[in-house]
């Protein structure tokens, strides 16, 4: 059994974005640029799937790039995230209204796109930190996302940001310098677990730790998303907190190289995850700006990742993967959508009466219906193994907490429903009328979008396989930590 | 032909026509309104062959159930998700009721709705509606049970909205959403309860026999958790009080959509789960005592608000509610098959009533017509016999349907919103203080000083 790749097909999808990141930003023309990236990023999408069915027909073990110095890696728990992260990315290129596409916003979402999937890929710990901090690098500059009389990202966010990316790089040095074996490639090795629980080990899981907390929002610290949201721009933020890497430095550094830290404390930050999904949903009942309200959905969902990943077991780590995959998809859609609706309106959108949009336009109201109840598990879509799963999980190792999920999800659901309303229903308003519906590159890739989503559903065991061998292997970690386990094989 | 093929074309057949249906409107192609109807009348024609073969050959070769697994949904570990279909004496007359309601209402709607904007979007969710009530009745397991319940939640809410240009089905629409969710939150917990005392969500493995039979796999203190969490899902679907606020509320939908919801399936949905769930019932003397309570309570207050209704379409609502908890008293009292047959009776009574609300006047002046003059009045009711007071003050109860949604919004939403207004203005003002006010804030801030200017600059004129 090989554990090479014939072609080095991650390091082309990275360095192709990155190529094209820096051609299109000297580019003159937005559309000229826009072409670009789109064909760069659908040439490291299918890189990046030819990579997935390589990795996808050895099963049970992970490969590695050939050539370049063994720097990226695929396995169960990354198989599908590296496509679908490219293919939002794709997505969201071709839905941003093009009064908002600038090439320096393109070559952003590039950098963004190229960084976390080297971070999703990162063989070592040192890529891993590197790759978190470049997803955050368009985001501390002006010049890329912000573009003149439009919403700029407030400068809490980017401490926010910064200081994730700081805790990560001190979490990944104690870990190197915790590391009993000698050399560069020992001390960042994501393959080899540091057994024990010593306090240098327990010092870098815990900078991990608020390294995820801070990035994903958790309570306290959701404050950053809420403003990002609200005062910011809406789908390359989307889009940044859709790579979910906080789950994924649990679910590929805390849980396997940390093994009996992570015993120990990930059932608080699942339950840390539980608290903020609940108190995001509560608020998110008297909130009416729909841009806040997309962002305590959005913190409220993604906690349950957290939640999975602290429950132990297989179902519930399962769960939080096949999760993964529907919030960032239905997240996507829903604020896309919402941009493609504030864009055609001409304001933000803060009415909070009835707007009657669904007359003028239809199918984006369809399409942000589909989407928003996938993400709180409608059944037919993949929402529903997900919340199946998670909710099994939980309820099976933590039966008081478990109950708490059931409830937040049907406040998320009310909200989908009533911010769906809120924009879509009622008596249409002068502004409502005339307005534009879903425009053929709309259409279609909304459509592709929610095609992922139904036939996930209805066939969910496709999508399902690979996160589900992931579970099996870091739930073998947690109920037996202490033990020597080959990442490799 | 194998029957096993004839159950999945049943319950498949509209979900197909759905996916038709919406698929190609997504997609930018507007079927017109013929082909909709011609569409929706086949599915429903080859659905009912399908039902009548299945019946027959079920009675020919003498089975009283029929189970068709379809393998596992998905896997995890030890965890398995089994995709199973099944019908027996208990599902197999609703599937029938469902696929000859729906035809009929699919029929009765292509006038009715003839012309209107949301013509499509009826038969859409329509479609939906049957494939979701088709997969209710005949799923294997509680788990899959589940994903046909909240589709026939979601396309009622859906439809409650329907006359979206509106404001008032909009909100009573959030109102009906609002509390299936809650309700919901008992089916899932109880599912999930299942696989933690059983193992096991399947009928087959839940229950030692076929319906009607009592044996179940559960004992001891968890069949009065798991019957109390279903009664409570039960509850919310079949509008028991205190869950009943929602009822006369979805009456703002289009009435085809009414008859087939709130007249014939959808009500009947929670009666149906505990008609399923009867063995975990029956374990319990609490649970079987507390379903015997709740339709009681139901049938009264139904009769009673029912009494000093002004319009045809809540009245009829009311009496639904009434049915529903006398079958609610029959399965508690263990009338299974007395309850099977009220359904069925229940169902397609309601349906005729409701689909004829529209006409009540024209019916009316026919049967006045018919009796060669006005019939004798009406209203001599026991009510008479009250002290005048009472009868003021009773009247003032039902006027506000037995004070129900007034108490929950008082005392259990009032407290949760206030309570999640506090934390979401804690919020607000954190989040100026860390990074200033917000763009809207600003605007309405500017807005404020501009207004000040211009008073100024007024007061500057006067003087």
């Amino acid at each position: 059994m090989s554990d090479q790749f014939l072609f080095p097909w991650i390091s082309c999808g990275v360095l192709i974005g990155l190529a094209a990141a820096a051609i299109v930003w000297r580019m003159p023309e937005a559309e000229t640029a826009r072409r670009w990236a789109i064909g760069a990023l659908a040439a490291a999408l299918a890189l990046l799937l030819a990579a997935s069915y390589e990795a996808s027909q050895v099963e049970g073990a992970r490969l590695i790039e050939p050539w370049i110095g063994s720097w990226f890696t695929v396995d169960a728990l990354n198989e599908i995230p590296l496509p679908l992260f490219a293919a939002l990315a794709l997505g969201v290129t071709v839905l941003a209204p093009k009064r908002k596409v600038t090439p320096h916003w393109l070559s952003g979402i590039l950098i963004l796109t190229s960084a976390t999937l080297a971070a999703y890929a990162a063989n070592n710990l040192l890529v891993l930190t590197l790759a978190w901090a470049a997803t955050i690098a368009p985001f501390l500059s002006k010049r890329f996302f912000e573009i003149k009389r439009e919403k700029e990202t407030p400068s809490w966010s980017k401490v926010v940001l910064c200081l994730s990316a700081v805790c990560v790089l001190i979490g990944a040095a104690l870990l190197a310098a915790g590391t009993t074996q000698s050399g560069w490639a020992a001390a960042f090795s994501l393959s080899q677990p540091r057994a024990g629980t010593g306090t240098m080990l327990r010092c870098a899981f815990f900078f991990l730790t608020v390294a995820v907390f801070l990035r994903k929002g958790l309570l306290p610290a959701h404050s950053w998303l809420l403003a990002g949201f609200e005062r910011g721009p809406l789908l390359p933020l989307g889009l940044l907190v859709n790579g979910h890497l906080g789950a994924f430095l649990i679910a590929r550094v805390a849980l396997p190289v940390l093994p009996d830290v992570a015993h120990e404390a990930l059932p608080i930050l699942g339950d840390l995850g539980l608290l903020t999904a609940a108190y995001t949903a509560l608020i998110a009942l008297a909130e009416r700006q729909p841009r806040r309200l997309l962002a305590l959905l959005s913190i409220s969902q993604a906690s349950f990742i957290l939640v999975g990943l602290g429950s132990n077991n297989a179902d519930g780590i399962a769960g939080a993967l096949v999760h993964w995959q529907v919030v960032a998809v239905a997240t996507t859609i829903l604020l896309a959508v919402f941009t493609s609706v504030e864009v055609r309106l001409g304001t933000p959108i803060d009415r909070q009466r009835f707007l009657g949009l669904a007359t003028s336009a239809p199918r984006l109201a369809v399409f942000f219906a589909v989407g928003g109840l996938a993400l709180v598990g409608l059944p037919l879509t993949l929402g529903f193994p997900a919340e199946d799963l998670l909710l099994h999980g939980t309820l099976t190792t933590h039966p008081r907490l478990g109950v708490v999920l059931p409830m937040v999800t049907a406040l998320n659901a009310f909200t989908v429903i009533r911010l769906f309303a809120t924009l879509f229903l009622g008596r249409p308003g002068t502004a409502a009328r005339g307005l534009t519906d879903a425009l053929p590159r709309e259409r279609w890739v909304l459509t592709a979008a929610l095609l992922f989503l139904l036939i996930g559903g209805i066939a969910p065991s496709t999508l399902v396989r690979a996160p589900a061998a992931a579970a099996e292997r870091l739930s073998s970690f947690l109920t037996a930590p202490s033990q020597t386990l080959s990442l490799g094989k | 032909m194998n029957l096993s093929y004839l159950l999945c074309a049943i319950v498949l057949l509209p979900g197909l026509t759905f996916a038709a249906l919406g698929l190609s409107w997504l997609l930018g192609w507007q079927p017109r309104e013929r082909a909709v109807a011609r569409l929706t009348a086949l599915c429903y024609s080859l659905a009912a062959v399908a039902t009548a073969w299945l019946w027959i050959g079920m009675l020919k070769a003498g089975q009283i159930s029929l189970t068709v697994p379809l393998g596992s949904w998905f896997r995890v570990e030890e965890y398995n998700f089994p995709l199973m279909l099944m019908v027996d004496r208990l599902s197999l007359p609703l599937v029938a009721l469902s696929v000859l309601l729906v035809g009929v209402v699919g029929v009765f709607s292509v006038r009715y709705l003839h012309r209107d904007p949301g013509f499509h979007r009826f038969f859409l969710l329509l479609n939906l509606f049957g494939f979701g009530i088709l997969l209710l009745f005949t799923v294997g397991s509680f788990d899959l049970l589940i994903g046909g319940w909240e589709l026939v939640g979601l396309t009622s809410v859906l439809l409650i909205a329907f006359f979206q240009h509106r404001d008032e089905p909009v909100k009573n629409a959030l109102r009906v959403f609002a509390t299936y969710r809650t309700c919901d939150i008992g089916l899932l917990v109880g599912v999930v309860m299942m696989h933690h005392y059983a193992h096991s969500t399947e009928f087959s493995k839940l229950f030692t026999q076929t319906w009607p039979g009592t044996g179940t796999t559960l004992s001891g203190g968890s069949t009065t958790i798991v019957g109390f969490l279903l009664l409570v899902a039960a509850m919310g679907k079949a509008a028991q009080v205190p869950f009943s606020g929602w009822l006369p509320r979805a009456m703002e939908g289009p009435t085809p959509s009414s008859a087939i919801f709130y007249g014939a399936l959808s009500v009947h949905a929670g009666a149906y789960l505990l008609l399923r769930a009867q063995p975990i019932l029956d374990a319990s003397i609490l649970m079987k005592e507390a379903v015997i309570v709740i339709g009681l309570l139901t049938a009264l207050h139904g009769t009673f608000v029912g009494r000093a209704c002004a319009d045809a379409k809540t009245s009829l609502a009311y009496a639904s509610m009434t049915q529903l908890g006398i079958i609610f008293m029959e399965i508690g009292f263990g009338l299974t098959w007395l309850a099977l047959l009220h359904i069925c009776g229940h169902a397609v009574v309601r349906t005729l009533q409701f689909l004829r609300a529209p006409s009540m006047l024209h019916d009316f002046h026919r049967v006045h017509a018919a009796a060669g003059g006005h019939l004798g009045e009406t209203g001599a009711h026991y009510e008479q016999l009250l002290p005048e007071s009472v009868q003021g003050w009773l009247y003032r109860l039902a006027l506000d349907r037995g004070h129900h949604d007034t108490f929950l919004d008082r005392f259990i939403v009032a407290p949760v919103i206030r309570l999640a207004e506090s934390l979401n203005r804690f919020e607000i003002y954190w989040l100026e203080y860390i990074s200033g006010p917000s763009r809207t804030r600003r605007r309405r801030l500017a807005a404020k000083a501009g207004v000040h200017r211009f008073a100024q600059t007024t007061e500057d004129v006067h003087v």
